[in-house]
């Protein structure tokens, strides 16, 4: 018996997998075991007329330097480091030297340079970017991929709504069910992990294993006719046949062309930015690609490059192929991090954490490009017109796809929570 | 002489008898009231119970239940062979007494207590020794509590581990109290937080009544900089300025020394700027008061008075150990939710269902679908003085707790009114310790029963009496480099002063109570080897030493099981064959453990056990295969090595993987698959392999029956 007769050989209807695929694989559901009663349908009041479809987030964890990047100071010699100014293919709009491929990107771009936390800490900051709410010991709030995610679901198809690609696993879902949890990729490189045969192990083989597996599981089942049981039956079915699905190719960044792979960088988050272009391509509605090592304490001008440059290719590239591709419009680019750094470079040639006024930037998805939107003082320390705090700027990306600002999801125990939390959408950059 | 020895022998023997005797009898009168209650239960909802289990699945389950794992094979037929008709109540015993308990019902407290590192530069290795140790001790639960509560000083010094709990919501005072509220007394009231609670009966003056038992706690996580001795730091903190690794070091450093709770509580705490009722104003003082049971006040003192008074909006107060005076509420056999809230959680663990309702949300009346049952198991704990391990003991021999489960859900409408435990998902740490106990010969010897030190820990020790220049000395010197080599440096450190303490290898693998055969050999072999040493014969003493150092390394096998498929950081044990006890709290992210739902420590009770396919990946191709299936050197693929014949490899892999014998039709299955395996193959090992990988893949092996 092969393969193919095990996976007729059932007739439970084909469900959403992929659902299935998300959840739990990130560990955590916040919802007690016993609360978990029958999610009934539910309906959300999505604006069909909202530009953005589909968004791709780019997380630069650590805290991105403000003035070293979409907000410099090159007339302050005391902010400025070796941060000197480019400037850009949008009139009045300015990037430092070390984004030169962003700074022909630009007329697409719209740089938010007055957000400002509340946060100082990393894991504090980088989940109040994420979920627009501050960190609580009683309750775990989702990040907006997730509000996405259950609010928008997917674009269409069978992909999942949500991917996040970022080494060692994803954020959970905080309090609403785990499926509306990313599904994780560690490495663009590989997929989704272990969706391939072992090395070691010969189709052949595995089409044995699975013979005899089914029969023992089919036995299993019908002693044990429980819903639990059922799940895992069908889990396993599910996995076997996601292994040689055409589904799984949306996660294969190899099939994309060397010329692009060339255009976005070979980096792990080259690749990444990449696969989120293809996922997106295929109707996955958000995809978080993460950056790490922006934690410049000191000597930062050895180390900020080698980063940067990573980001500005593939940034660069992302919004550059998107356009090209007729995608801009509609998939909106966002590049966030949780604080800036201190204007003032430190005793180690460093910048610390600096929340009090930082950049962000938004690039396509109906958003005006070439524009700067709020403003720091010569130094960088302070915001001095149109303040976005992180729930505005949350609000502004929900607002682009469409979602209901207003519309309350209770949590299990019965605590109602918004999307970007009473966050104002900032209108005048559409 | 002789003859009186042999009559004090004899009388101790039988006394010890007596002894067991008489608590099996009073275990009796506990178990059948039990029974009884449960069978009163059923027969109002006209329901019967399940008929009584048998071995097999008694003792699955029992391993399961109580030290977290699958039986290995030969306990399984050590059990199967025993023909003591009263071996059920020897396994149960045995098994709450040994180190597996503290390691299984250590993973248990981990995530309803949500243990884990405080903002990534507190680690909790101190609060894990300190539950570790309570769970080892038997502590009384209603103790075990108070300390959590009252817990003050210096997080990182040895045995003050306590301190952690409330440590883990460091600067977030309120929260705590919720979480307290929900962990110890089932209440959920953190609504109440900042508004009337909208659907049940608390307001928020209640809940800031209550947060005033704890009001004026410090949380340091840092020296305090109020403290006299900050200022002594201040020149040396300026000298390491300019060398961005020193500093950095040097600042972790005096977080270990210094991260305290301190202060027993002042009993006032000051309403928030924006409390909105009619009942009291913004910023008024509020004295602690509790929301149910039975009354208690702080000791408030003249001082207190005046702190009352005083137009201040700050909270102040002179100490009045109102902590302690809310402990004691929280633990008083007289306050309505304590008990119940954990006979709720136990009942809960065994059984596979809630005795009354949702651990963390229970109502102030409810005692469940059979509120006789509550009482009587209420009844129980408080006579046994929160005795935990006995109130296993006593569930674990009921009927009730050893029927077999249900084959079926309970149709819809139909309570679950505990006909019999129920079919379960393992945890993921069941389901990890359970592979382990497939690649090791004794699983449980390589459990640490030593309280060891983690690094901060040990650092703590090493700097606690210094004095500021002689801990900037201690810096300077031991040239730690950057933060990271720092923290590999003492955690290293910590891992030689650990070994210079430990027990030796022999004595923790005899500790171990779970192999008894193997733990004869060695006993006869020993025997043996004195009585060559006394002939001096030298040959047999050399190869009895070889024997003994041989079946060692099979009874203590961290040593040979080398492959180190995962870094699990310098948090917990790197070997990839550590427990989910000994690994971090939680585990890395992408770790077996978290991809099958081990709680991120974020929330109360955070674990899941929800299906996904990167789950099912794991299994069908992931890491397990290297680990578990491909491994040979695993006691699995010994034991199937060690005989010859198809039967009875399918026989013993049934025996050693699910814990029961095949089926004929099972029997058949596999043999084609040997049969199949030898016609493409010609490694000889793949169709052990398929046997392994295919009953490590079944439903059968993660459910609990």
């Amino acid at each position: 018996m092969d393969k193919n007769t095990f996976l007729k050989a059932d007739e439970i209807s084909r469900r959403s997998f992929i659902n299935k695929l998300a959840a739990g694989c990130l560990g955590v559901t916040t919802i007690p075991q016993l609360m978990t009663s029958n999610a009934h349908a539910e309906s959300f009041a999505i604006n069909k007329e909202a530009p953005a479809k589909a968004v791709i987030y780019l997380y630069m964890s650590g805290g991105l330097s403000h003035v070293d990047s979409f907000d410099v100071k090159p007339e302050n010699s005391k902010v400025r480091g070796e941060a000197s100014a480019l400037k850009t293919n949008a009139d009045g709009l300015r990037v430092s030297k070390f984004f030169p491929n962003m700074a022909k990107q630009m007329k697409h771009v719209a740089a938010i340079n007055s957000l400002t936390t509340t946060q100082g800490a990393h894991d504090q900051g980088s989940y109040y970017m994420h979920t627009s709410y501050e960190s609580r010991g009683t309750i775990v709030h989702p990040y907006l991929g997730s509000w996405v995610n259950r609010m928008a679901g997917n674009v269409h198809g069978t992909l999942p709504a949500n991917v996040m690609i970022r080494p060692g696993g994803t954020l959970g879902a905080g309090w609403m069910p785990g499926k509306f949890a990313a599904l994780p990729v560690d490495n663009p490189k590989d997929g989704v992990k272990y969706s391939s045969r072992h090395r070691r192990v010969s189709a052949e083989q595995f089409d044995r294993r699975i013979t005899v597996l089914d029969k023992m599981n089919r036995e299993f089942q019908q002693t044990y006719k429980q819903t639990s049981v059922r799940e895992y039956s069908d889990i396993y079915k599910d996995a076997i046949e996601l292994m040689s699905s055409k589904d799984l190719e949306a996660f294969d960044v190899n099939k994309e062309s060397d010329k692009d792979k060339k255009a976005y960088g070979t980096s792990s988050f080259g690749l990444g930015c990449l696969l989120a272009r293809r996922l997106v391509q295929k109707g996955v509605r958000w995809v978080e690609v993460n950056l790490g090592g922006w934690d410049h304490h000191d000597n930062i001008y050895g180390r900020f490059q080698d980063n940067s440059s990573t980001l500005d290719q593939a940034m660069a590239a992302l919004i550059n192929d998107l356009n090209e591709k007729g995608m801009l419009k509609s998939t909106l680019v966002v590049l966030a991090t949780e604080f800036g750094r201190t204007p003032m470079i430190n005793v180690n040639k460093g910048r610390d954490h600096y929340p009090k006024a930082f950049t962000g930037l938004l690039a396509g998805g109906g958003v005006k490009g070439g524009q700067a939107y709020g403003k720091t003082d010569k130094d960088g320390m302070n915001v001095v017109e149109n303040k976005v705090k992180i729930p505005d700027f949350n609000a502004t990306i929900a607002h682009a796809l469409g979602l209901p600002l207003e519309q309350k999801i209770f949590s299990a125990t019965g605590r109602p929570f918004t999307v970007a939390h009473k966050g104002k959408p900032i209108t005048a950059i559409f | 002489m002789k003859q009186k020895l042999i009559l004090i022998l004899l009388i101790i023997m039988s006394s010890t008898i007596f002894a067991q005797e008489n608590k099996e009898a009073k275990y009796k009168q506990y178990t059948d009231k039990i029974d009884k209650l449960v069978y009163y239960g059923l027969k109002h909802y006209r329901q019967r119970p399940n008929r009584p289990a048998d071995d097999y699945t008694f003792v699955r389950r029992v391993y399961l239940d109580v030290i977290g794992r699958i039986p290995t094979y030969k306990e399984l037929m050590a059990f199967k062979n025993d023909s003591d008709p009263n071996k059920r109540n020897k396994l149960i015993d045995a098994l709450v007494d040994s180190e597996g308990y503290v390691s299984h019902n250590f993973n248990y407290w981990a995530d309803v207590l949500r243990i884990t590192s405080v903002q990534d530069t507190l680690y909790p290795e101190n609060y894990i020794a300190f539950v570790k140790d309570s769970l080892r001790k038997n502590k009384p639960y209603d103790q075990f509590v108070r300390e959590l509560l009252t817990a003050k000083g210096d997080l990182h010094k040895p045995g003050n581990g306590a301190t952690g709990y409330y440590m883990r919501d460091a600067g977030m005072p309120l929260d705590n109290m919720s979480n307290s509220m929900k962990v110890f007394l089932g209440t959920s009231m953190e609504c109440a937080q900042c508004h009337d609670h909208p659907f049940d009966r608390w307001t928020q003056l209640d809940f800031y009544k209550l947060a005033a038992f704890t009001s004026g706690i410090e949380m340091n996580r840092n020296l305090n900089y109020r403290d006299k001795e900050a200022q002594a730091y201040k020149p040396f903190r300026e000298k390491f300025k300019p060398d961005f690794d020193k500093s950095q070091v040097f600042g972790q450093v005096l977080r270990i020394k210094y991260a305290d709770i301190r202060h027993t509580g002042t009993g006032i705490i000051r309403l928030p700027h924006d409390y909105d009722y009619e009942d009291a104003k913004p910023f008024q003082a509020v004295t602690a008061d509790v929301p149910f049971g039975p009354k208690v006040k702080p000791a408030f003192n003249k001082d207190s008075e005046k702190a009352l008074k005083s137009s201040s909006k700050r909270n102040i107060g002179p100490e009045v150990n109102s902590r302690e005076t809310f402990a004691k509420w929280v633990t008083s056999k007289e306050n309505p939710m304590f008990t119940k809230a954990i006979v709720n959680r136990l009942w809960m663990k065994l059984m596979g269902g809630a005795l009354i309702g949702d651990p963390i949300n229970l109502s102030r009346k409810g005692k469940g679908i059979n509120p006789y049952l509550t009482d009587e198991l209420v009844k129980i704990l408080h006579t046994e003085n929160f005795d935990m391990k006995e109130f296993h003991k006593i569930v674990l021999r009921s009927q009730t707790y050893q029927r077999e489960t249900s084959q079926r859900d309970l149709a819809a409408g139909k309570p679950y009114v505990f006909h019999a435990p129920l079919l379960n998902r393992l945890t993921a740490e069941q389901i990890w310790d359970s592979l382990l106990s497939l690649a090791l010969v004794n699983p449980d010897a390589s459990l640490n029963t030593k309280p060891e030190l983690g690094g901060y820990d040990y650092l703590y020790t090493v700097i606690n009496n210094l004095k500021p220049n002689e801990v900037a000395d201690h810096v300077e010197k031991n040239n730690y480099g950057g933060r990271g080599d720092f923290v590999r440096k003492i955690y290293q450190q910590a891992e030689e002063h650990n070994k210079k303490n430990a027990v030796n290898a022999k004595s923790i693998a005899t500790n171990a109570p779970m192999d008894p055969s193997m733990k004869r050999e060695l006993d006869d072999l020993q025997d043996e080897l004195k009585k060559a040493r006394k002939l001096n014969r030298k040959k047999t003493v050399a190869k009895i030493q070889k024997q003994i150092s041989d079946l060692k390394k099979e009874m203590n096998p961290g040593g040979d099981a080398s492959m180190s498929m995962m870094n699990m950081g310098y948090k917990g044990k790197s070997d990839a064959y550590a427990r989910a006890s000994e690994i971090s709290s939680p585990a890395p992210r992408g770790h077996f453990l978290r991809q099958f739902g081990q709680s991120e420590r974020l929330v109360i009770d955070g674990s899941s056990k929800e299906a996904s396919i990167p789950q099912a990946f794991t299994l069908l191709n992931g890491k397990v295969e290297d680990q578990f299936i491909l491994n040979q050197n695993s006691y699995i693929h010994k034991l199937i090595s060690s005989v010859d014949d198809s039967d009875e490899k399918i026989q013993m892999a049934f025996l050693a993987i699910l814990n029961r014998e095949p089926k004929y039709s099972e029997v058949s299955l596999f043999k084609e698959l040997f049969k199949s395996e030898a016609k493409y193959q010609k490694h000889s090992k793949t169709a052990e392999n398929d046997l392994i990988w295919t009953l490590i893949n079944t439903n059968e092996f993660i459910f609990r029956r």
